[in-house]
């Protein structure tokens, strides 16, 4: 019997987000193992040459769900789209994107569906035919292979744990349209609303010193300000709890809910390291994690790592270097 | 306006722990010192803030687990939660969302909250599912990740901005009763009171047996737990502070990247 697949698109009003690609990239790694059936949904107002792209490029069947209550993303419409389709095309699997979106109305859809819920997935694991699926959890420290013990089961893939390889096939995906009467009952989406994008120089920076929750104390903030000094175009940046705190500008967040860096050198001071952080950092050239957790999931993304206190490290450091200077 | 805060308890963040024979569960180290999950404080003092602009409002406060979880539902008191409610589960170790959401969505059908307030995820465990599983029990509208709420007393709604990225966010209206998961960074928690922790301490904590809520297990199941394959090898840097500062200048020398 084979496997019946969905992978739920992820796109902006006029194109397919690269999330997209990862889900099918995870989908066909499923294919390769057993027998399965993919489709693909996008839902939207206008989404017809988006879906036909799609299916053209990838080679998959794609389901285009059009209606007015989908111009603009809401929960309320994806939940109830997406639970009919389940139940109509008798789905044992959700795939969805593990983006802002994604995990909010993933696990809703879960409900609907009596279907177990599987999120932040960053690998697959297939034992005696039974797919596992690989998350992290304990503070990243430690990867859990679950398995579904439902018909039905729901995951939410991790940005960037999945590739790929860029290949066009040659045979080309259908593109069924469905247009759905649904009328929103709970919600009224209003807007989206768009920051100016700043800080360029973060993107341009070689060196990027990043804070975390462990440098403890604004102050410290100083210290790396002065240990950025050493190094050209560098830049300082921080981890979503250091800029909660208020210790770092949020325009300066680097992480799945923040920006996306690749400096030549990536020191990481003070940060527990958790999958959400090293989206946004794991393809720096030369990464230095500083953390007196010997035990950090930090040093799992690290070239050097140095176990000590950030308070009594970084001025060491500072000390190394004009100690060299003199 | 009667409101619900989710708040769950974390082992800190450099808690030692080790892996069961059979690799399907951990425990951590008897010293482990636990307090509330950080997403949840902002919960929570969003709910006090929504208090203190709409009167009358009460803020209850669930939390679900083993006997020490009653710690963070005092925690949340002496913050200024009014009542604290413990749903006690004799075992300790991993909860999945469905498990937990189906016990407060046990506990909250029962009791008509106008709002029920989660963080948007967890520490340790980083799932980010369980409020809006909750909702999707109790068949309210949810938004996750909100970063700026308003409340219409008036219209019996709630405007809601939930951030996408750092340059994005989306902005919907809620009818009431609704769940929303709560951003980090949404407000500054304040620090409990010293009347409030007075009070708090001749308070109860109204302790539910989980077993009342029927709750949902066995969904998913953990079939091992193993270290995490390492990106990178990482090669720790030995010696005294000021050695290991003088061995990282010395490797960043010779890779170019100093000035």
């Amino acid at each position: 019997m084979r496997t019946k697949i969905l992978i739920v698109a992820e796109h902006s009003p006029d194109k397919i987000m690269p999330l997209t690609w990862e889900m099918i990239a995870c989908s066909k790694e499923i294919e390769r193992q057993i027998q399965a059936q993919v489709v693909v949904a996008v839902l939207g107002k206008d989404i017809l040459s988006q879906a036909s792209a799609l299916a053209v490029k990838a080679g998959i069947d794609v389901i285009a769900v059009t209606g007015d209550s989908l111009e603009s993303y809401t929960a309320e419409a994806y939940i109830s789209v997406l639970y009919e389709l389940a139940c109509e095309l008798r789905l044992d699997l959700i795939i969805i994107p593990h983006s802002s979106r994604g995990y909010d109305y993933a696990p809703q859809v879960a409900v609907k569906l009596n279907a177990a819920c599987i999120s932040g997935v960053a690998e697959l694991d297939f034992c005696d035919g039974k797919m596992g699926f690989c998350r992290q959890g304990f503070h990243g420290k430690m990867a859990i292979t679950m398995e579904s013990s439902r018909p039905v089961t729901v995951i939410t893939v991790l940005p960037g744990a999945f590739r790929y390889d860029g290949k066009i096939t040659e045979s080309k995906g259908t593109v069924t349209i469905r247009k759905t009467q649904l009328m929103l009952e709970t919600t009224i989406s209003v807007a989206t609303i768009s920051a100016e994008e700043q800080n360029a120089n973060l993107r341009d920076a070689e060196t990027i010193i990043a804070a975390g929750k462990g440098i403890e104390k604004i102050e410290n903030v100083e210290l790396l300000n002065e240990l950025a000094q050493v190094f050209p175009k560098s830049a300082i940046a921080g981890s979503r709890a250091a800029c909660d705190q208020g210790w770092i500008a949020q325009s300066l967040q680097i992480g799945l809910t923040g920006k996306t860096v690749a400096p030549k050198l990536y020191i990481a001071c003070g940060i527990s390291g958790a999958l959400q952080h090293i989206a946004g950092m794991k393809d720096s050239q030369t990464i230095v994690a500083i953390n007196r957790d010997p035990a950090a999931a930090f040093f799992y993304y690290a070239d050097f790592g140095v176990v000590e206190d950030i308070n009594t490290f970084i001025p060491a450091l500072i000390m190394e270097f004009r100690k060299k200077k003199a | 306006m009667k409101i619900l805060v989710c708040v769950k308890q974390v082992p800190d963040t450099e808690a030692r722990f080790s892996v069961a024979a059979d690799n399907k569960s951990v425990r951590y180290d008897k010293d482990t010192a636990y307090r509330m999950n950080r997403f949840d404080e902002f919960a929570l003092e969003e709910a006090l803030r929504i208090k203190e602009t709409i009167n009358p409002s009460v803020v209850d406060v669930v939390s679900v687990g083993a006997e020490l979880v009653r710690n963070i539902v005092r925690r949340s008191m002496e913050i200024g939660a009014d009542n604290g409610f413990h749903i006690l589960l004799g075992q300790e170790g991993y909860l999945s969302p469905w498990t937990t959401a189906s016990l407060i969505a046990g506990f909250a059908a029962k009791n008509a909250y106008d709002l029920i307030l989660a963080g948007a995820m967890s520490e340790d465990d980083m799932h980010g599912h369980t409020g809006q599983m909750v909702a999707g029990l109790l068949n309210i509208p949810a938004a996750s990740s909100v970063i700026l709420e308003q409340l219409k007393e008036k219209e019996n709604t709630i405007y809601v901005e939930r951030e996408i990225d750092a340059t994005e966010r989306e902005a919907v209206i809620l009818n009431l009763p609704a769940l929303l998961t709560i951003q980090s960074g949404i407000n500054t928690p304040r620090y409990p009171a010293l009347s409030h922790v007075l009070r708090a301490r001749q308070q109860d904590i109204t302790t539910i047996a989980a077993d009342e809520l029927s709750p949902i297990y066995g969904y998913e199941k953990i079939r091992n737990i193993t270290g995490v394959a390492a990106a990178r090898k990482c090669v720790f840097l030995d010696g005294s502070v000021e050695q290991k500062a003088a061995k990282l200048r010395e490797i960043l020398r010779g890779k170019s990247l100093l000035i």
